[in-house]
């Protein structure tokens, strides 16, 4: 069993609580994009933890599904709700990632098993499911282009927002706050574009740092009541 | 004009530490991104 993974949901669940809760109550898309995508995420690692008992070809896809492809473009999706403050833009990328997310289920639903290959439950599914699994041109090009969508989204977000705290040195407590999520978020996305180019494997404690990275960041950015008088640019990046 | 009660002063960590923060994590973000890059272009064998 791969405990890292086991502590890693654990952390994402209560996360995901925490801002599905704020949710209830702030009703901003931001909120909700970020809830679905800490889900995701959870159910990324959730399944790592099945497939350190046993070999499951649905936990394998969920874990392929939810982790590699949908995790960070939902979240980075949020953010992308909170900084593009055009009318119509985010709703629409919005509407394309919702598209784009249910081909990827199809595309994965479909994708073919190769049952000749001899799974290991003691080495992480990241270093094993490319022989497993067999993935079409179209999965890698939306893995990729997924990847790259919500990571300029997230990171590039939320170190555009610390920047734009620091610039104007106003509410020290959102600055550090963007700047933990920034660096938990660019965790996991390092280390799996390291997985994607066969470099070293350190997906699971990245996994692990950067939800406990974010979660801090979270906390800390939403931790300070607002007075009513919040107004100009900076507060296009509250959380 | 008013001055936002939401302003910090200014200290050692955000006149110098914060902004070398930000440059490191632009950097890891480009990185992350040149990774994929030349992954896509075969560099790496996997």
């Amino acid at each position: 069993m791969h405990y890292i993974s086991l502590l890693s949901t654990i952390i994402t669940a209560v996360f995901a609580t925490a801002v599905l809760s704020r949710y209830r109550y702030k009703k901003g898309r931001h909120l909700l994009f970020w809830g679905i995508g800490l889900i995701f995420y959870g159910i990324g690692t959730l399944t790592e933890v099945i497939l350190g008992l046993t070999f499951s070809e649905a936990a394998l896809k969920a874990w392929y599904l939810s982790g590699a492809m949908l995790t960070a473009a939902w979240l980075g999706q949020g953010t992308i709700f909170l900084l593009v403050r055009k009318r119509g833009v985010a709703p629409a990328l919005a509407a394309a990632l919702v598209l784009v997310s249910i081909l990827a289920v199809v595309l994965v639903a479909l994708a073919p098993i190769n049952r000749d290959v001899t799974f290991d439950v003691r080495q992480p599914i990241s270093t094993q499911y490319k022989d497993i699994m067999g993935r079409s041109g179209l999965i890698v090009v939306l893995t990729i282009l997924l990847n790259i969508y919500g990571t300029i989204g997230l990171v590039g977000g939320a170190i555009y927002s610390a920047f734009l705290f620091w610039r104007k040195r106003v509410l020290a407590n959102r600055m550090a706050g963007n700047l933990l999520i920034a660096a938990g978020a660019l965790m996991p996305a390092m280390a799996g574009s390291f997985v994607n180019a066969g470099l070293v494997d350190w997906l699971y404690v990245s996994e692990l740092l950067g939800v406990i990275l974010m979660f801090l960041g979270f906390r800390q950015a939403t931790a300070a009541k607002e007075p009513a008088s919040q107004t100009s640019a900076v507060s296009t990046t509250q959380v | 004009m008013k001055r936002s009660s939401k302003r910090f002063s200014e200290s050692g960590w955000t006149q110098y530490l914060v902004p070398a923060v930000l440059v490191l994590l632009a950097a890891g973000l480009l990185g992350t991104f040149l990774v994929v890059i030349l992954s896509l272009l075969g560099v790496f064998s996997v």
